[in-house]
Parts: C-alpha cells; sequence; structure tokens
C-alpha cells in the first residue's frame, strides 16, 4: 500500500496549478514564498518546491506552513510581518466572513 | 504579504459508477428532494450529478451555504442547519467528494432537528459509496450535552478567542459576561485551542469555544475538560 502511494505525485490526483503558480512568482519577482497546504496534500510538499525551484530559477526561496490547513480561516496572517511576498494555500476557496459569528 | 487560493481541482478521468444511482434510489424515495454539497475540488462534477439524479426522478436542491463563494460548496465550519440554507423540505443529502470531515458537518448540522436526514457520501477518489447516520455522531451529541450541563454548573469560564482570520470573535465573547453575571469569565486568545494548552488552566471549570465551531462537536469526545460552542450559549 505505502508502496503504491509514493508512486503517486503531487499532480496525480489534484490539478494545484504550480506553472500558473511559477508565472506569477516569476512575473512579480517574489523572493520569498509561504505555502500552505492540507493534510493530504502536505507528504508531496517537497516534490512541489523542487518544482518551483526548477521553474523559478532558484531565485525565491520557500517555507512550508507547519500548522493546521482546514480552511482559508487557516491562513497564517501572523506571519504578515516576517517578508513573505506571497501566502499560497490549496485546496480552498475564500470565504465570507460572518462578522457577527457562525 | 498577498494571498492566493488554488482550489485544486480534481483531474482524474471520473465516471459516474451506476452504484451511486442504486444506492441513492434504496435509500431515497423517487419524488424526494435531496440536498446535494461538495468540496471545491469536486465542483465541476455536481452538474452532471444532480442532472442525472433528476432524470431518475428526484428533485435537487442546491443551495450557497453561508460563507462559501460557490452553489453546493460546503466547508467544514457548515455545520448548523440555519448556515446551510436549506428549504424546509429535505428529505436526503448527497455528499460527492473525499473523506468524511464535510458530509459529517451535514450530521452535525441535524443536531436539533426532529427527524435525523441520512447523509449518502460518494467517494470518487475512493469510488466508495457510503450512507452515515447519526450513530457515527452519537457518542460526539451525549458528550456535547454532558458539557452544555456541566458549563450551566461552572463558576470559572474559560473562553477561547481565536486569532485566525474569519474566526475572532472577540466582541461577542465579551457579551458573555452580561448574559451570564452570576459566572466568572476569563478570556484566553490564540492561535490553536488545544488539550495541552488548556492543561495549563486547569482551575477552569469549562471552556466556551468561539473558533471553529468542529472544536466543540467532533473533539469532544478527545477533550478531557468540557468544551462548548458559544453558539449553544448564546441567549
Amino acid at each position: 500500500m505505502f508502496m503504491t502511494e509514493i508512486k503517486n505525485n503531487f499532480s496525480t490526483y489534484y490539478d494545484l496549478e504550480v506553472d500558473r503558480l511559477s508565472s506569477e512568482i516569476n512575473k512579480n519577482n517574489y523572493k520569498l514564498v509561504l505555502l500552505q497546504f492540507p493534510d493530504g496534500l502536505k507528504y508531496y510538499s517537497h516534490e512541489v518546491i523542487d518544482y518551483l525551484r526548477e521553474k523559478t530559477d532558484n531565485k525565491c526561496e520557500f517555507f512550508v506552513y507547519m500548522g493546521s490547513c482546514f480552511g482559508a480561516c487557516d491562513i497564517p496572517l501572523h506571519l504578515k510581518d516576517l517578508g513573505f511576498d506571497l501566502c499560497v494555500q490549496w485546496g480552498h476557496n475564500e470565504f465570507k466572513k460572518n462578522q457577527e459569528g457562525w | 504579504m498577498k494571498i492566493r487560493f488554488f482550489n485544486a481541482n480534481y483531474k482524474r478521468e471520473f465516471k459516474i459508477n451506476e452504484e451511486f444511482f442504486n444506492n441513492v434510489k434504496s435509500e431515497f424515495k423517487t419524488g424526494s428532494s435531496i440536498a446535494i454539497f461538495t468540496a471545491i475540488q469536486f465542483l465541476d462534477k455536481i452538474d452532471e450529478i444532480s442532472k442525472k439524479l433528476e432524470k431518475i426522478g428526484y428533485k435537487i436542491i442546491k443551495t450557497t451555504p453561508d460563507r462559501c463563494s460557490s452553489q453546493c460548496q460546503i466547508l467544514g465550519c457548515d455545520s448548523s442547519w440555519d448556515n446551510l440554507k436549506l428549504p424546509e423540505k429535505v428529505d436526503g443529502f448527497v455528499y460527492i467528494g473525499d473523506g468524511y470531515f464535510h458530509p459529517n458537518a451535514l450530521l452535525f448540522a441535524q443536531e436539533n432537528r426532529e427527524k435525523f436526514i441520512p447523509v449518502l457520501v460518494y467517494n470518487i477518489v475512493q469510488d466508495e459509496i457510503k450512507t452515515i447516520g447519526i450513530d457515527i455522531i452519537e457518542k460526539n451529541l451525549k458528550k456535547r450535552k454532558g458539557n452544555l450541563m456541566k458549563f450551566y454548573m461552572s463558576e470559572k469560564i474559560g473562553v477561547y478567542v481565536s486569532t485566525k482570520w474569519g474566526q475572532e470573535f472577540k466582541n461577542m465573547s465579551l457579551k458573555l459576561k452580561d448574559m451570564y453575571p452570576e459566572k466568572k469569565f476569563y478570556f484566553f486568545i490564540g492561535d490553536n485551542f488545544n488539550e495541552s494548552e488548556m492543561d495549563n488552566f486547569s482551575w477552569v471549570d469549562c471552556w466556551i469555544n468561539t473558533a471553529c465551531p468542529r472544536i466543540g462537536q467532533d473533539d469532544v469526545i478527545r477533550q478531557s475538560k468540557a468544551v462548548v460552542n458559544i453558539r449553544d450559549i448564546l441567549k
């Protein structure tokens, strides 16, 4: 079972749009990017980073957020002052914030 | 720091398993109203499945829950009936996707309903079809009732406010003092509400969770201290 799992790669099941992302990084000359994966994709983070490094000519560095990623609410806004140009979260989209509570 | 979301759309070739329709037929009478939901990765599969369900005689209900951007999308936190924006008559739920985090939200949403409606889960990644019902969350519901009793009997209440985007309900938390003047409220703020942090404040009799509602729904069976969602005690 484990052998079957590791034969898969980050693009086996889901379209992570890494080419679109690398183009965006190159176009904007981003140097530091924070990547946030839901649990099911965390295993593949090294493959995504290797791919992105290649596509960005090693001009950008990537950090993986080591914390929960259950939804868009998990965007680590507390890291906003650490110099990241971009935070990328896979598997979720923008939600409508309810000011009054849920 | 700019923020970008990528849906991570499911990209494998997909052909509807006919067994799914057999399961729908055995679970729900023809003519029933079925509400259909999915996670964002599988949104493009909904149209085809809905049309086929309509063709075999079902009325399909499509709503956009409170916090969602797309019709038929469900978030894990859409675990209350009001959030789902459903009409009064719903005979069944169908969930298309992967895993049980989202379909379990449809179970928790029914906690205070008179009649419990089953959720038929079609996991298109594993090609598995399964109906889930109240038995899945029965332990949780019992623990939730017990926790609520504990809250009403407790004096020292710890109120956890999250710093996470969309979960930061500080103002609502502060209103609790007026709602329950006989209790002593102590307010906490953090990024992660977990058991080991709670242990540091062992003098708290009962915790109020104002962050993700699933903490007070799924996690209650693992928590040693009573945790109640703020929604459960708002007057």
